[in-house]
C-alpha cells in the first residue's frame, strides 16, 4: 500500500453493477507518485470504470483504494480536492464562454477570485485557447473544448489527473499536442498522471508505466521492456523486397520452409516480409532464396515487440486485434506459409 | 297586518312568508282567471351589457275568496337566436313563493337582473299556482328588452399592464442577451 | 451557492428560462384581457375573475417547475456535464437542493410578474391582498413539493424524455380533477376522495373559497394549507432518500 501523497493504489478492487454484470474484477493497482501510467485495453475492459472507482464517481463493490493516501471510499471529498478528470466525451454548457466556464468551476472549488483568474489566464495561454476565451464553448471544435476540459482538469492545480481517452476523436496534430502538454505538465509539476486509452501508440510514447486490462481483469503491469519480457521477448526481423514484374515472388515466398509474414504489399513495387522469432539460418535461406531468383533487398531492419503485439500475447486474444487497429492505421496480410 | 320574511335557502329562492291573521279558505279557485298581473316597469326597455335593471310588477288577487299560493318567476327569450335564456348569471333571485292570497289582495312582484349578453329578448312575468295541474300560468304583458354591447377597450386600466410587462420582460432579456452577445464578441 | 448561481444565469442567459416567464407574462396578460373585455366573462364576479387567473398561475407555475427540475439532473447527465460537477468537493445532496432552490427562483420571478396582473383584475375589491397571498402561498408550497419530485424522477430515471414525461403526468394528475372534471363528477364519492387527496385541487379550491366566497382569513384555509403542506413534506422525503449517494453509471 502507498502512503504516499500522489500516488494509486488498489487491492482487490472489484466493481459489480445491478445487473450482475461484474465490471472490474479484484483489481490490484500501484501507481508511484510521478508516474505517467498507461492503462491499456480494449473498449468494454474496465477502463472508464477503474477510473470512476478511483475519482470517487462509483463506489466499489468490494476491495481497497487509495488516491493520494485518501481512501476512495470513506474520504471521498478529500480524494476529490487533490485530483483532475478529463472524462471521455465530456459536455460543457455550451452558452458559457471559457473564461466564465473556468471561473465556475475554480469558484466550485472555492479557488480565491483573484488566484483563480491569474491561473485561468495561465492556463488557457497554455492550452492554446487565449485567443477564444470570450467566445461560447459551444462554436468550439472538438480539439477545442478538449483543451478546455484539460484546463478544467488541473485547474484546481491537482495532484493526480486522470484522463479517459485524451486524444479520442482529435486530428493527429491535437493528440501530440495533448501529449506534449501532458509531458510537460509532469515533468514541471511532477503531477502523477494515469490515462486510458486503447490507442497503443499514444501509451507507448506518453507512458513510463503500463498497465493491461481485459474483460476487467487487470493482465499485467510494467514498464514496456518489462511487459515485453512478461510476453516472451519474440524479435522479429523485416526484409523488405522489390516485387517483380517477370516471377511469381509470393509462389516463391511460399516454397520457403519457414513461417513468414507479408505486409504492405505493393504489387510491381515492394513487399514487407517479416519472420517472428527469426533465427539465423532462417534469414540465410530467405536472403540466399532471393538472391537465386534476382529479387532486389531493399532494406532488412530489426524490430522490436511491439506494444500490439505484446498485448495481445499477454491476452491471447487475436480476434481484438481489430480494436486496436484504429488509431494506428495498419493494414496487414497475414499469410503462414509452410512448404510442403 | 301582514309581515314579509325573506329567507335565502339553499334553492336561492325567497320565500315571502306572511303572518296570517285571517283563517285561509281552501276552495279550489281557477287562478288563471281570478289573479292578475300587472306590469309597473316601461315595457320597453334599452341597456347595455352590464347594467342593472329592475323588472317590477305586481299580482292582484281578483276573487273575493282567498286564493291558493304559488311560485312568481320571470321569463326571457332571447328573440335573435330564437331561444330562453338561462336565468343563471342574469338574476340571483329566481323565484317568489307566495304561499296564498287574500281576497282582493295585491303584492309587489320584483327583480333585480343584469344585463348579461347584448340582444333582443322578450321578458313575461309568470306565476304558477301551486296544485292546479290544469290551469296555465298567469303571465304577464311582455317587456321588449334590447341590451347593446357593451365596448370597453381598457376596463380597469388593464392595457398598460396588459402590453408593458410582456414588453419590459423581452426589454430586460433582450438587453442582457445583447451586452453579453457584444461581450462574447456575437454581436459585433 | 455556485450552483444555484449557475443554474440561474445559465436559465436566463441560454434564453431557456427568460423565454418561459416572457410566455407566462404573455399568457397572463392574455387572460387578463379577455377576463375583463369580454362581453361574456367580463360580467363574472371580479373574485371569479381572480379565481380564474390564479388557477393558470398556479398551474403554469407546477408545470414549468416540472418541466424544469425533471431534466435538470437528467439533462447534465446525458450532456456529459454532470460527470464533471460530480468531482468538486461537494455533496451530491447539496448539489441536488441548489437545483431546487434555482426552480423555485423561477417560480418567484413568476410570481413577480403575475402580481400586476391580480392588482389589476381586483381593482374596485378588497381582493388585491388576499389574491397576492394565497396565490403566492400555495403557489410556492406546490412548486417547492413539485420540483423536489422531480428532481427526484431526474436523479432515478437519469433519462431525460423519461422524467420530463413522468413529470408532465404526474402534474397532469394533480390538476386534471380541477381543470377538467365537472361539477357533477366532483360530487360523486370518487371525486371527493380524489379532491380530498389532491394537493394542487385543495390549492384551487382554497383559491375559490377566498376569492369567490370570501373566506379569507388562515384559520378558513386552514384544511387546505394543512393539505398542500403534507404533500410538500412527503416529496422533502422522497428527495431525501433519492439524494443519499449517486453513482455515475458507465454510458457505454
Amino acid at each position: 500500500m502507498i502512503h504516499d501523497n500522489n500516488g494509486i493504489s488498489t487491492s482487490m478492487l472489484t466493481k459489480d453493477y445491478n445487473n450482475g454484470y461484474r465490471a472490474l474484477d479484484s483489481l490490484n493497482l500501484n501507481v508511484q507518485p510521478g508516474d505517467i501510467y498507461g492503462f491499456l485495453g480494449p473498449n468494454g475492459a474496465g477502463k472508464t470504470t477503474t477510473i470512476r472507482l478511483l475519482c470517487g464517481l462509483l463506489s466499489p463493490s468490494s476491495g481497497v483504494g487509495r488516491v493520494g493516501g485518501f481512501d476512495i471510499r470513506k474520504e471521498n471529498l478529500k480524494v476529490r480536492n487533490i485530483i483532475g478528470l478529463l472524462p471521455e466525451g465530456s459536455g460543457f454548457y455550451l452558452w458559457m464562454n471559457a473564461v466564465e466556464y473556468l471561473i465556475y468551476f475554480a469558484s466550485l472549488y472555492k479557488i480565491d477570485r483573484n488566484v483563480a483568474m491569474k491561473r485561468i489566464d495561465d492556463l488557457l495561454e497554455k492550452v492554446g485557447l487565449a485567443y477564444k476565451q470570450f467566445v461560447p464553448i459551444g462554436y468550439y471544435s472538438r480539439g477545442m473544448k478538449q483543451r478546455l476540459g484539460l484546463a478544467r482538469a488541473i485547474l484546481n492545480d491537482p495532484k493526480i489527473l486522470f484522463l479517459d481517452e485524451p486524444t479520442l476523436g482529435l486530428d493527429p496534430k491535437g493528440q501530440q499536442d495533448i501529449l506534449n502538454f501532458l509531458l510537460k505538465l509532469n515533468k514541471e509539476k511532477n503531477i502523477t498522471i494515469f490515462f486510458s486509452s486503447h490507442a497503443l501508440r499514444e501509451v507507448a510514447v506518453l507512458a513510463n508505466r503500463i498497465g493491461i486490462i481485459n474483460y476487467g481483469k487487470f493482465v499485467a503491469e510494467g514498464t514496456l521492456n518489462e511487459l515485453r519480457y512478461l510476453a516472451g521477448n519474440v524479435s522479429k526481423i523485416k526484409i523488405i523486397i522489390s516485387d517483380s514484374n517477370d516471377i511469381d515472388v509470393l509462389k516463391i515466398l511460399s516454397s520457403l520452409p519457414f513461417n513468414i509474414e507479408i505486409e504492405n504489399y505493393i504489387k510491381k513495387d515492394s513487399i514487407d516480409v517479416i519472420i517472428s522469432d527469426f533465427t539465423d539460418e532462417q534469414l540465410n535461406i530467405l536472403i540466399d532464396t532471393l538472391r537465386g531468383f534476382h529479387i532486389n533487398i531493399n532494406e532488412i531492419v530489426k524490430l522490436d515487440m511491439n506494444l500490439e503485439d505484446i498485448f495481445f500475447n499477454l491476452t491471447k486474444s487475436r480476434k481484438q486485434k481489430n480494436e486496436f487497429n484504429e488509431g494506428i492505421c495498419l493494414e496487414s496480410r497475414n499469410i503462414n506459409w509452410r512448404a510442403n | 297586518m301582514t309581515t314579509i320574511i325573506f329567507v335565502l335557502n339553499a334553492t336561492n329562492y325567497f320565500i315571502l312568508s306572511y303572518a296570517i291573521t285571517q283563517p285561509v279558505n281552501h276552495d279550489l279557485i281557477n287562478s288563471s282567471n281570478m289573479l292578475k298581473i300587472t306590469l309597473k316597469s316601461s315595457s320597453e326597455f334599452h341597456g347595455i351589457a352590464g347594467q342593472y335593471m329592475k323588472i317590477a310588477g305586481e299580482i292582484t288577487n281578483l276573487s273575493p275568496n282567498t286564493m291558493d299560493g304559488g311560485i312568481a318567476y320571470i321569463s326571457i327569450v332571447d328573440i335573435t337566436e330564437k331561444i330562453p335564456v338561462d336565468l343563471e348569471d342574469w338574476s340571483v333571485e329566481k323565484g317568489l313563493y307566495i304561499p296564498n292570497f287574500l281576497p282582493s289582495q295585491t303584492l309587489p312582484l320584483e327583480w333585480n337582473i343584469r344585463l348579461v349578453k347584448a340582444g333582443n329578448y322578450a321578458v313575461d312575468i309568470l306565476f304558477n299556482t301551486e296544485g292546479q295541474f290544469s290551469s296555465p300560468p298567469v303571465a304577464s304583458s311582455k317587456i321588449q328588452l334590447e341590451v347593446l354591447p357593451k365596448f370597453n377597450l381598457n376596463p380597469n386600466n388593464v392595457l398598460p399592464i396588459a402590453f408593458g410587462v410582456p414588453g419590459i420582460l423581452i426589454g430586460i432579456f433582450g438587453v442582457l442577451n445583447y451586452i453579453r452577445g457584444r461581450k462574447m464578441g456575437i454581436y459585433n | 451557492m455556485q450552483i444555484y448561481k449557475h443554474e440561474i444565469y445559465g436559465n436566463f442567459y441560454s434564453w431557456r428560462g427568460g423565454l418561459w416567464i416572457i410566455v407566462a407574462s404573455l399568457i397572463f396578460s392574455l387572460v387578463a384581457y379577455l377576463l375583463l373585455t369580454d362581453k361574456e366573462l367580463s360580467l363574472l364576479d371580479q373574485g371569479e375573475m381572480l379565481y380564474t387567473l390564479g388557477q393558470i398561475i398556479i398551474a403554469l407555475g407546477i408545470v414549468i417547475a416540472a418541466i424544469t427540475a425533471s431534466s435538470s439532473i437528467s439533462g447534465e447527465i446525458e450532456s456529459g456535464t454532470f460527470e464533471n460537477i460530480l468531482l468538486v468537493p461537494i455533496k451530491f445532496r447539496i448539489i441536488a437542493i441548489e437545483k431546487v432552490l434555482s426552480v423555485i427562483t423561477m417560480w418567484g420571478i413568476l410570481y413577480l410578474v403575475c402580481i400586476p396582473y391580480l392588482i389589476v383584475l381586483s381593482n374596485g375589491t378588497n381582493f388585491a391582498i388576499p389574491s397576492v397571498f394565497y396565490v403566492g402561498i400555495f403557489g410556492t408550497i406546490l412548486v417547492t413539493g413539485i420540483s423536489l419530485l422531480s428532481i427526484s424522477l431526474s436523479i432515478f430515471l437519469t433519462s431525460s424524455k423519461n422524467s420530463v414525461m413522468t413529470a408532465i403526468m404526474i402534474v397532469l394528475i394533480l390538476l386534471a380533477p380541477s381543470l377538467f372534471f365537472g361539477s357533477s363528477l366532483k360530487k360523486t364519492d370518487f371525486g371527493i376522495i380524489l379532491e380530498n387527496v389532491n394537493p394542487a385541487s385543495h390549492a384551487i379550491n382554497s383559491l375559490d373559497s377566498v376569492l369567490v366566497d370570501n373566506e379569507i382569513t388562515l384559520k378558513q384555509q386552514n384544511i387546505h394549507l394543512a393539505a398542500v403542506s403534507i404533500f410538500m413534506v412527503s416529496c422533502i422525503f422522497v428527495f431525501l432518500y433519492c439524494t443519499r449517494n449517486f453513482e455515475l453509471k458507465v454510458m457505454k
